[in-house]
């Protein structure tokens, strides 16, 4: 059955912006650092000769976890404006289908997009790498590190921002709020480790990267099945 | 003109509910914290702290603000035929247009006010000794409120174009992200409207630059932002005199 909702959410994706957003948002991250190395270029290969690539994986991971969290903002947002929009909430759960899977199909949605987004990351960094001239000596832990470990650790907030969206019909409240986390993930720095702000950002001194991961999944799926509890007993109008 | 006034008491009936007040204040308080627990340690304590104050409000909550309020103007409409119901009143779409636009104005100028009240509010709480710069902070206030108004102008036109609130804020949101590169590099951030914001509310190390008493060089207010408001505005305005009503 989910596999079913999961189809159909897929092909409303049709004919939306949502499939170009998973698009842009990479290629403007990495659009934009191909612009600051390019001008830089003697500069910044002098000054960071032997750590090239590591240095060019660290200035497109301090752009692309804002991104990510802004993405997932609207991605979660534009997906549960299509139902609110239209009404279609009552449509699609008078049909013979459980709550929980039509919630579970939306966030798989949501989850897939942000994948391929990242992948779309990876690809990215590649090729700008190649095309700068960094030649061979990729650092593939830190590329893959790089590239999905945001992902996995962003559960938390891509569960509360699409329980947020879902849940009430003005979209003002969800964007507001996914706008300001991503803001504060740039100082998430200086928060404390507890935060879920802190952990795409992988920094050293704070959890390990395997405790940072286990505990973005498992807050993410413990915030799910909140959210599918609420939804499951929420009311339709 | 006459129009317009009807139009802006019509808008402010529809905002009454829509929660628009409580996010301006979202920014100041923020920005509260942040001059609160920052220690000056300088002998000009209130630019000091006002300087991180703008560098958290400015660069980036400014615009997507401004964004969000823009994209709100015309939630009512697109929402189950509101614009076949506004279009059908005697009143002309330059009229509605114009006066949707004032609303954000009124409502980006409403937040650099809170943003205002809040340094002064912080310079108290420390209370520093020196007496408050108040000129130069409303200085840049207002600069950053009229470099807000190209980003306005480009939010208004697409949320008329698109039904999807999320859809019609991307735009501003692509455009403010790469803010965190473009408004270090001398060179390129003064041709990028979406950190016009940013730059004319930092203080800056070259007040020869500044222009009809702003914090903006005259060749910025006159091309970057005037022009780009005239582009975004113009292209809003023809398209929404000309939009097909569904």
């Amino acid at each position: 059955m989910l596999t079913r909702a999961f189809a159909s959410d897929w092909l409303k994706l049709r004919h939306t912006w949502i499939v170009a957003l998973v698009f842009f948002g990479p290629a403007g991250v990495i659009g934009l650092q191909a612009v600051n190395w390019g001008l830089r270029y003697d500069y910044l290969t002098d000054r960071y000769a032997g750590i090239l690539w590591e240095t060019l994986l660290r200035d497109v991971h301090f752009l692309s976890v804002p991104a990510l969290l802004l993405g997932i903002t609207l991605v979660a947002s534009m997906l549960a404006g299509m139902e609110h929009q239209h009404g279609s909430w009552k449509q699609t759960l008078a049909l013979p289908i459980r709550r929980r899977t039509v919630y579970m199909s939306k966030w798989l949605v949501c989850q897939t997009l942000m994948l391929l987004a990242c992948i779309l990351l990876m690809s990215g960094m590649l090729l700008l790498g190649y095309l700068l001239g960094f030649g061979g000596n990729i650092p593939w832990d830190s590329l893959l590190a790089r590239s999905f470990y945001p992902w996995l650790t962003a559960g938390p907030i891509l569960a509360l921002q699409l329980w947020l969206s879902i849940s009430t019909a003005n979209q003002t409240i969800p964007l507001s709020i996914g706008i300001i986390l991503s803001i504060m993930s740039l100082s998430a720095a200086d928060m404390p480790d507890w935060m879920p702000l802190k952990w795409p950002l992988l920094m050293e001194d704070s959890f390990s990267t395997e405790l940072s991961i286990a505990l973005g999944v498992g807050t993410g799926l413990l915030v799910l099945l909140f959210s599918i509890i609420h939804f499951t007993r929420k009311d339709v109008s | 003109m006459k129009g317009i006034f009807k139009v802006l008491r019509s808008e402010a009936v529809k905002l009454r509910h829509s929660k628009l007040s409580s996010l301006l204040l979202i920014s100041p308080l923020l920005s509260l914290s942040v001059g609160v627990m920052y220690n000056a340690r300088s002998d000009m304590p209130w630019l000091e702290m006002y300087s991180m104050m703008a560098l958290s409000h400015a660069i980036l909550f400014l615009p997507l603000m401004t964004g969000i309020i823009g994209a709100l103007m015309c939630r009512y409409e697109h929402a189950n035929g509101g614009w076949k119901q506004t279009l059908a009143l005697p009143i002309s779409r330059t009229d509605l247009y114009v006066g949707k636009f004032l609303i954000i104005c009124f409502m980006t100028f409403t937040m650099q006010l809170l943003f205002f009240l809040a340094v002064v509010a912080a310079g108290m709480f420390k209370g520093f000794a020196s007496p408050m710069p108040i000129k130069e902070i409303a200085t840049f206030v207002i600069s950053g409120w009229i470099a807000t108004l190209p980003l306005a102008a480009l939010q208004l036109f697409v949320s008329t174009m698109w039904a999807s609130f999320a859809a019609a804020l991307t735009i501003t949101v692509i455009f403010t992200l790469p803010n965190l590169l473009i408004i270090q590099s001398g060179d390129y951030g003064p041709y990028y409207p979406w950190a016009q914001p940013g730059l004319a509310m930092l203080p800056m190390s070259d007040s020869s630059m500044n222009t009809l008493g702003l914090n903006i060089s005259l060749e910025t207010l006159l091309f970057v932002i005037g022009g780009s408001f005239l582009v975004f505005f113009l292209t809003g305005l023809l398209y929404f005199q000309r939009k097909d009503v569904a």
